[in-house]
Formats: C-alpha cells, structure tokens, sequence
C-alpha cells in the first residue's frame, strides 16, 4: 500500500498533511465497510 | 498563554497553556470541527469534501512551533522557558461514529504508516527531542471531541516518564549488556500467564507490574528501536495487534473501551540505540464493568499505584474475550 502525502498551509498558518492511498486498497475498504 | 516552567524538586518541566481552556469542548454532533467540510456547511478543520487520514497542528497547542514569549520571568532556581514544539492532531477516519475495532485492517496500517511519516518528519526537526504519539479516548479520560483521532506531541526535551524509562533502561544496559525490554519480553515469554496474543513482530501482554487492572503493552519482538526501524512486515502485523487489542477491549464489557494509549520508542537523539525499545502501553481507566480506577491519595500524592487487581486473572479475561486470534483483516 502506497502512501502519498499533501502539505497544506491553513488560513492561520498552521501546517496540515492529507495522506492518501494506493486506490485498489482504498476500494478494499469501502467494499467491507 | 504557554511557558515552560522548571521545578527543581521533581527536576522536570512544567507546561503552562493558559489558552487550552477555550478548546472546543463536546460540540453538537452537527458541528464536529474534525468531520469533513460539507458543501455549503460550516468550515471544519479539514476544509474538503472527504479525506482518508489527515494530520493537521492543534489550534490549542500546548507546545508551538513559534512559541510566545513566556508572561513570567524565571530565576536561576526555578527557570522559566518558551514552549517551542509541535502539536498534532490525527484523524483517523472521515467517519464521525466509525469505532476503530470495526474498522477493516487497512484501516490500522494506514494509521501506523501515517505514524510512522510523522515520526521520522518531527524527529528531523533540531528542536525537538522527542516525538510522543499517543491517543485519549473516551469522555473517561477527558476526550472533549468524540471523532476518532489521536495526537502527537513533539517535546523540546525528553519528557520525565520517558526520561525515567529511558535512565533505566540505559542503567540496565550498563550492567548487563542487554535490552531492559527485550529482558522483561523474555521473561513474560518464559513465564507465559499474561501473554494475551502474539505474531512474528509483537507480542500483546498484561505487564507483571501493570498499573491499571486492564493495562495491555505492547513489546516488539525484537530489538527494534522506532517506527524508523519498520519494515512493511513490522507496519502490518502492528497494525494487526492493535486491532486485535482494540476489538478485545471493546468486547470485554460490550461498550467502547476508553484507554490512553501511549507510544514509546527511541528519542529523537542519538545514542540511545541500544536501550530504547519500540512499545505501546494502554492504560484503561474500568477496573470492572462500572467502576473507574481514579489517581488518588497514593498515586497522585506518592507516586504509588495500586492495583486492585491480579495481571495474570486479568491477562486470561482477554485472552479468553473475543477475538482469540490476531486479525487477519
């Protein structure tokens, strides 16, 4: 499972890091949800 | 307001945030500022539509990464400091009411990839000493936002439980050229009465000196110092433990299981290699189905805990509550 990280900076400075997934793993989930 | 203040009795740092205290506390379900942004809704902290897992500084830090000047000044007896640090906040999921312990497993291997990111990224920092990740959950232990999430606070300084840990851990090194941990391991494995599950990496236990009636660590196998030392492997059968731990905990009574969950493994220092020891300690606050243990007289003013309770009755509870086995997914 691959990892990718976003850097943001908020309105107020401060730092926020979206972390995604390879997509075949995000759909695994979903599915037994 | 925020300062570190020195105490030369206990030799350790005192953290003041005079502004936590206007901290969001139990908001509306409606209003959870950890949820996704709804179209047309009222800004959250993640400002999209939807996120996997998102990481973002807390908006009442106890540490800053540009701290305030401190409102007091210090003497040469009792020091006074800026609080230079970072503090995180980690969303574990988008969905509000999503327990954990019904979470499929690649859910947990996220997280503990995300910790592992999080980790090597704070630790590379010149002012932080020590990257402590941890997790409050449940009203039990003050948790003010019910949305799963956890937290990691990055200290300038190596904080006095870790200290003392690590202290020894290195006096025990010293004298017999071993891990302390890895000692300890071996001797649960040995003795065999609170081991409650284990895979190739981990083992899952109720400490022979547990604290708290249901307090579960968890040991790597091997001498495995921090996230930093993960493989893949490391990363998936954590994350299967901690499932396993998490869903366990959430049977046992049939309600969510409130815990401190606390992780801790090598500063961000060197030279501490050979005797820090990747670990994870929980500390439930139920001492039975409907009583909390509370931190009174002799904790709190002593430092010495009682426990009301036998670790190896409550390591065979566990063991015998759903489920038996590490989860597979």
């Amino acid at each position: 499972m691959k990892m990718k990280k976003e850097e943001v900076k908020k309105d107020d400075g401060r730092l926020m890091y979206y972390y995604t997934f390879e997509e075949e793993d995000n759909k695994k989930e979903e599915d037994k949800k | 307001m925020s300062e570190m203040r020195y105490n030369p009795i206990l030799k350790e740092w005192l953290i003041t945030a005079t502004h936590r205290q206007d901290r969001t506390f139990n908001p509306p379900e409606d209003y959870c500022p950890l949820c996704p942004t709804e179209p047309g809704g009222f800004e959250t902290e993640v400002p999209r539509p939807d996120y996997d897992i998102v990481v973002f500084e807390n908006k009442f830090p106890s540490l800053e990464r540009n701290p305030r000047q401190p409102v007091v000044g210090g003497t040469e007896l009792t020091p006074v400091k800026d609080s230079k640090g970072i503090c995180e906040v980690v969303l574990f999921t988008s969905d509000h009411d999503g327990m954990m312990s019904k979470k499929p497993l690649s859910r947990f291997v996220k997280l503990v990839k995300v910790w592992k990111d999080r980790y090597e990224s704070l630790s590379a920092k010149d002012y932080i000493d020590y990257v402590y990740i941890f997790e409050n959950k449940g009203e039990e232990v003050g948790v003010t936002l019910p949305h799963p999430h956890g937290q990691i606070y990055a200290y300038p300084d190596i904080p006095p439980l870790l200290k003392k840990e690590l202290d020894n851990s290195r006096e025990h090194f010293e004298e017999h050229d071993s891990c302390l941990y890895c000692d300890v391991l071996q001797q649960e494995l040995n003795q065999d009465e609170r081991i409650i599950v284990q895979n190739d990496s981990f083992t899952a236990l109720v400490p022979f000196f547990a604290r708290y009636a249901y307090e579960v660590n968890i040991y790597a196998n091997q001498h495995l110092t921090s996230f930093s030392e993960f493989k893949e492997k490391h990363i998936n059968e954590l994350a299967a433990i901690l499932k396993t731990v998490v869903k366990k905990y959430d049977n046992l009574f049939g309600f969510e299981f409130p815990y401190i969950m606390a992780i801790h493994q090598k500063p961000a220092v060197d030279g501490t290699e050979k005797y820090s020891h990747f670990h994870i300690e929980f500390y439930p606050p139920y001492r039975t189905k409907d009583k909390l243990k509370y931190l009174a007289g002799s904790e709190s003013g002593a430092g010495a805990f009682i426990n009301g309770s036998l670790p190896e009755e409550k390591a065979e509870e566990l063991r015998k509550t759903k489920p038996f086995e590490i989860c597979k997914e």
